[in-house]
C-alpha cells in the first residue's frame, strides 16, 4: 500500500506561511500561530503539539493585517482542498485493492456514490467565483470540506485512525481551520503578544 | 454535570439507579488520567488503583471467577448483563473512553468464552484474566479484510507432529494486543463459514509478535498489529471443540460483535454527552441559536439512549434485533462526531488548541465509527431489516407466529 499522501501537512503549512509573509508567520485573529514544531522551534513544548504541528502565541512580528490574513485564509482552504484531493485518490486506490465477497470494494454502489459526492464537492470548491469571499463564507467552505473529509475517513475505516495515514493530515487541516478560519463572536481581532 | 443539562429519566428500578449513580461518580476520576493516557498510552499503570479501572474486569468476568475485594461495592455485578454493561460503558466513557478501553480485563473475548468454551477452557482463560492486572485481546480484524468474519485468512493448519494446530497470519487494529497476556484469535481451518475457528493464545508462546500502532485518537486502547508466525496451538485451546462446526468459531465472533455493539454505542453517547456538558460548563450563559443546538443534541442523545436500552434488553432476553443494534451503533457513533464538531464550533476560534480535553474527545470519537463494524456495514444491516419488515418492531411486541428467537449469551 502506498504511503505517498501521508504526513506532509505541517511542511505544506510552513510553505504557505513563507509564501504569504516572505518568511514569517501569519497570526490568527485570536492571536495564535500554527506551524510545524520544527519551524516554530518548539518541539515537545507548548499547549498544542501533534503530528508535527504546534501552536504558539503570536509574536509582535507576526503578520496580522487584513489583506495578509485573507490571502492566508484562502491558502488554507486551498491546502485543505489539496489534502482532500490526495486523500480521495488514496481512498480509491486503497478500496480498489480490497476484495470482499469476490469483488473489489469499489464495485459497491454505495461506495461509488460516496466517492462521487466527494469528487463533486471538491470540484465545486475549486471553481473560482467572480466575487471575493468574506470570512463567514470561508468558514462555511471549511466546514463543508471538513464534512467531505469525514466521508473519506469513514470509507477508510480503521486505517483512517493511523497517525501515519491520511487521517492525520485531515485532522490537522481541521485544526488549522478552527484556529484561523473560524469567526469569533464579533470578528474582533485580539492581541496576544508573546 | 451542569444543572442546566437535563436528561431523560426512566423507571428501571432502584438497583439500576444505584448502579448508574455509582458509575457516574467513579467516572469522574477518569478525566485527568485520560489526558495523561493520550500523551502516553502506557500510563494506565499509574491509575490501576482507581475503582473505575476495575470495573471492566469485574463486570465482564463470569461470577465464579470474579475476585471480590474492597475496591468495588458489592452491588456492582460480575458477569454483567448487556443492559448493566452499557450503563457502565456510557458513564465510563463520559469520564474517558480511552481509560475504559485501557483497563485490564477479558474485554470482548468474554462473550466468546461464555458462548463457546467448555469448563476447562474457561478455567484456563478466566483463571489468567482474573489476575490483576491482566489484559486480553479479541483478534478478528485483518489488514486486508477488515472485520468481515466470513472472509478472514489467518490459518489454522494441522501440526506436522500430528497433535494440535499451527496458527499463521496477521490481525490489525486489535485493542491492547501488544500488552495482553492472553487472547482469542479467529482463524480459518477450512474453507467456508464453518471452517472458522476461535482459538485461545498465550502471548508468551513462541511465534507471537505484536506492535502498538501510533493512532490519532483513543490512544488508550493501544491498538495493535499482531502476527502469528507458526504459533503452536494445543488441541484443547480450540474453543467449542465439543460442539458441531456450525456452532463454534463463526458463531462466537457474531455473538461477541452483537453483544459489544451496544457498548460502542454507549461509549459514543457517553462522549457525546460529555461534549455537550463541556460546552455548558465553559459557556454557562450560552443562549439563542447556540443553546438551541446543544439542546437539540441532548435530545438526540436521550432518544438514542432509550433505543440503546431497548436493544440491550432484547439481547439480555435472548431475542435481539440485530438490525436495530446496527442502527443504534451507527447513529450513536455519528452523534458523537456531531457533538464534538458542535462543541469545537460553539467554543469559538482556536477551541481545539485552548481546550485540550475537547481536542482529545474530537479525535477519540472518530474511532467509534469503525469499532465493531463501520457505518456502511450497519446501514446495509438496517436495509436488510427493512426488507424483512423487521426493523421497527421491538421484540417484545413481535407477535408474529413462528418467530424464532436467536439465542445469545
Amino acid at each position: 500500500m502506498t504511503t505517498a499522501v501521508l504526513g506532509s501537512y505541517p511542511s505544506l503549512l510552513d510553505a504557505l506561511h513563507a509564501d504569504v509573509t516572505s518568511g514569517g508567520f501569519v497570526a490568527s485573529p485570536s492571536g495564535h500561530v500554527l506551524a510545524s514544531a520544527e519551524a516554530l522551534g518548539v518541539a515537545g513544548a507548548g499547549r498544542f503539539g501533534r503530528f508535527g504541528l504546534a501552536c504558539v502565541p503570536a509574536s509582535a512580528g507576526s503578520a496580522r493585517d487584513d489583506a495578509t490574513a485573507a490571502r492566508f485564509a484562502e491558502g488554507l482552504l486551498a491546502l485543505q482542498h489539496t489534502v482532500l484531493r490526495r486523500t480521495l485518490a488514496h481512498t480509491i486506490t486503497r478500496l480498489g485493492e480490497r476484495v470482499s465477497e469476490g469483488t473489489s470494494l469499489l464495485s459497491r454502489p454505495q461506495l461509488q456514490a460516496d466517492l462521487a459526492d466527494v469528487a463533486m464537492e471538491l470540484q465545486e470548491e475549486a471553481a473560482e467565483p467572480e466575487e471575493e469571499a468574506g470570512r463567514d463564507v470561508r468558514w462555511a467552505r471549511h466546514q463543508r470540506l471538513t464534512c467531505t473529509g469525514r466521508v473519506l475517513l469513514r470509507l477508510l475505516g480503521g486505517y483512517s485512525m493511523l497517525a501515519e495515514g491520511p487521517g492525520a493530515d485531515l485532522y490537522l487541516a481541521e485544526v488549522a481551520g478552527n484556529v484561523y478560519l473560524q469567526p469569533g463572536p464579533d470578528h474582533r481581532v485580539e492581541d496576544h503578544h508573546a | 454535570m451542569p444543572e442546566s443539562a437535563t436528561y431523560a429519566l426512566d423507571t428501571r428500578g432502584e438497583r439500576m439507579d444505584a448502579l448508574e449513580q455509582y458509575f457516574r461518580e467513579a467516572a469522574r476520576e477518569l478525566r485527568e488520567p485520560g489526558l495523561a493516557l493520550d500523551a502516553d498510552p502506557d500510563a494506565v499503570h499509574r491509575f490501576l488503583h482507581l475503582p473505575a479501572v476495575r470495573l471492566q474486569q469485574h463486570m465482564l468476568t463470569p461470577a465464579r471467577y470474579a475476585r471480590h475485594d474492597d475496591v468495588l461495592p458489592s452491588f456492582v455485578p460480575a458477569e454483567a448483563s448487556c443492559a448493566e454493561w452499557i450503563l457502565a460503558a456510557e458513564w465510563l466513557a463520559y469520564g474517558d473512553p480511552g481509560m475504559t478501553l485501557a483497563s485490564p480485563g477479558p474485554a470482548l473475548s468474554t462473550v466468546v468464552l461464555r458462548a463457546l468454551a467448555d469448563e476447562a477452557q474457561q478455567d484456563w482463560f478466566f483463571g489468567r484474566t482474573s489476575d490483576w492486572p491482566t489484559w486480553a485481546f479479541f483478534a478478528l480484524t485483518e489488514p486486508e479484510k477488515g472485520s468481515a468474519a466470513t472472509e478472514l485468512t489467518a490459518r489454522l493448519d494441522a501440526d506436522p507432529s500430528g497433535e494440535g494446530w499451527v496458527l499463521s497470519g496477521e490481525k490489525m487494529y486489535i485493542g491492547n494486543g501488544a500488552h495482553a497476556r492472553v487472547g482469542v484469535v479467529f482463524c480459518r481451518r477450512a474453507t467456508g463459514p464453518w471452517g472458522i475457528e476461535a482459538v485461545m493464545v498465550d502471548t508468551g508462546d513462541p511465534g507471537f509478535h505484536a506492535e502498538t500502532l501510533p493512532i490519532i485518537g483513543l490512544r488508550g486502547a493501544r491498538i495493535s498489529r499482531l502476527r502469528f508466525d507458526g504459533m503452536r496451538i494445543p488441541p484443547e485451546r480450540v474453543l467449542g471443540r465439543h460442539r458441531p462446526r456450525s456452532r463454534r468459531g463463526l458463531q462466537g465472533a457474531l455473538q461477541a460483535m452483537l453483544w459489544f455493539r451496544p457498548s460502542v454505542a454507549a461509549f459514543a453517547l457517553g462522549v457525546g454527552r460529555a461534549a455537550c456538558d463541556y460546552v455548558l460548563e465553559q459557556r454557562p450563559a450560552l443562549a439563542g441559536a447556540g443553546r438551541a443546538e446543544v439542546d437539540g443534541m441532548i435530545d438526540r442523545l436521550n432518544r438514542l439512549r432509550r433505543l440503546l436500552r431497548d436493544v440491550a434488553a432484547e439481547i439480555d432476553a435472548g431475542s435481539p434485533n440485530t438490525f436495530r443494534v446496527s442502527g443504534v451503533k451507527m447513529r450513536a457513533a455519528r452523534l458523537a462526531e456531531d457533538a464534538t464538531l458542535l462543541a469545537a464550533r460553539l467554543l469559538g476560534p482556536a477551541s481545539l488548541v485552548e481546550h485540550p480535553w475537547l481536542d482529545k474527545a474530537y479525535r477519540d470519537v472518530r474511532a467509534f465509527e469503525f469499532m465493531e463494524g463501520t457505518g456502511n456495514i450497519h446501514r446495509r444491516g438496517v436495509f436488510q431489516g427493512l426488507l424483512r419488515d423487521d426493523y421497527f418492531t421491538s421484540r417484545d411486541r413481535d407477535v408474529r407466529p413462528g418467530r424464532v428467537a436467536e439465542g445469545v449469551v
